[in-house]
């Protein structure tokens, strides 16, 4: 099977997703961080009762807030993206690829047939993906003579 | 394999024949088949776009580096030391260093926040090395480096999109 036939049939719901970071539109843009840090996710999932309605990533973190004078009580939704692209799990993967390749996004989150924040994909998760179901194109590797262990084996 | 020396059938990975000893290394390296594979093994890091550079000194406040980034419009800064690099300053760098707490950004030095010694990679690596490397340490951007000096930053979303161009697909 072809790389592009092999991307175009796998799910998004076939990834090793991890747990979403979810926030209600109210919660604190410290909620927010905290709960993204507990992830170790870029992004969280803004909902209002349940349902999708922004997303607040790192990048909204970086321009909107740091350095800015916010406020780390306000509530998320005044500095989250408002509305952002969405996928369902049953999107392949190729999709999420072009849709992060035309919107330069590094999160897409993912909606079920409600609209309810179901979770999220990341560049990462893609990269990791590829590496790992085409290992003779991207792990195996001719052996680097430079190459040491950062620990001793057994350590 | 078949050794090409006396034609004795080894067990394939094996470094000698087990029949004659002779050397059978170098007949087990990998080689490319076409199409993406091909790409990914045959071309360099200096075929991914990079990322924009910009560069701090350690001692730089955040604010500093902060107000840069965000003028260029990337997430990152790569901090270096004579020319040479000694860290990154990233945005989940930011997340779990600086966000929430109160600190003065005008007073707090890079150094205290940025990654010390990051991954790097050279122009001239196979792009596999990147997806490697991404993939088993979760790396998001990698600086490239010429001589101990950064040249640019290779970011996941340009290996995607690298890896998208030649899938075999048409765009």
């Amino acid at each position: 099977m072809s790389i592009a036939d092999k991307l175009s049939e796998v799910k998004i719901r076939h990834l090793p997703l991890r747990q979403p970071a979810l926030v209600e539109r109210n919660a604190s843009i410290r909620e927010a961080i905290e709960t993204m840090k507990a992830r170790s996710l870029g992004c969280a999932l803004v909902c209002e009762r349940g349902k999708l309605i922004g997303l607040f990533t790192e990048r909204d973190l970086l321009n909107k807030v740091i350095g800015e004078p916010v406020n780390y009580s306000s509530a998320v939704e005044q500095v989250m993206t408002i509305n952002p692209a969405r996928l369902s799990m049953d999107d392949s993967v190729l999709t999420a690829m072009r849709l992060m390749q035309e919107g330069d996004y590094r999160n897409i989150p993912l909606v079920n047939a409600e609209g309810a924040a179901a979770g999220v994909v990341t560049v990462r998760d893609l990269v990791t993906y590829f590496a790992e179901h085409f290992p003779k194109e991207a792990l195996n590797l001719p052996p680097d003579h430079d190459q040491l262990m950062r620990h001793a084996e057994g350590a | 394999m078949i050794c090409p020396y006396c034609g004795h059938n080894n067990l394939d990975g094996l470094d000698n024949c087990e029949e004659c000893i002779h050397d059978l290394s170098a007949f087990d390296v990998p080689t490319p088949t076409g199409g993406l594979q091909q790409h990914l093994m045959e071309d360099t890091i200096g075929h991914i776009p990079f990322d924009r550079l910009v560069l701090v000194n350690p001692a730089d406040s955040v604010a500093h580096a902060v107000s840069r980034i965000k003028t260029i419009g990337i997430g990152q800064a790569v901090v270096v030391e004579d020319g040479r690099l000694i860290g990154i300053l990233t945005e989940r760098d930011l997340l779990n260093k600086v966000a929430g707490r109160e600190l003065n950004l005008d007073k707090l030095p890079v150094s205290e926040v940025m990654t010390r010694w990051p991954e790097t990679i050279a122009e001239s690596d196979p792009i596999r090395v990147i997806v490697n490397k991404m993939a088993i340490g979760e790396y998001r951007h990698v600086p490239v480096v010429r001589d101990g000096r950064p040249i640019g930053i290779v970011s996941a979303k340009a290996v995607a999109n690298y890896i998208l161009k030649f899938s075999g697909l048409d765009f």
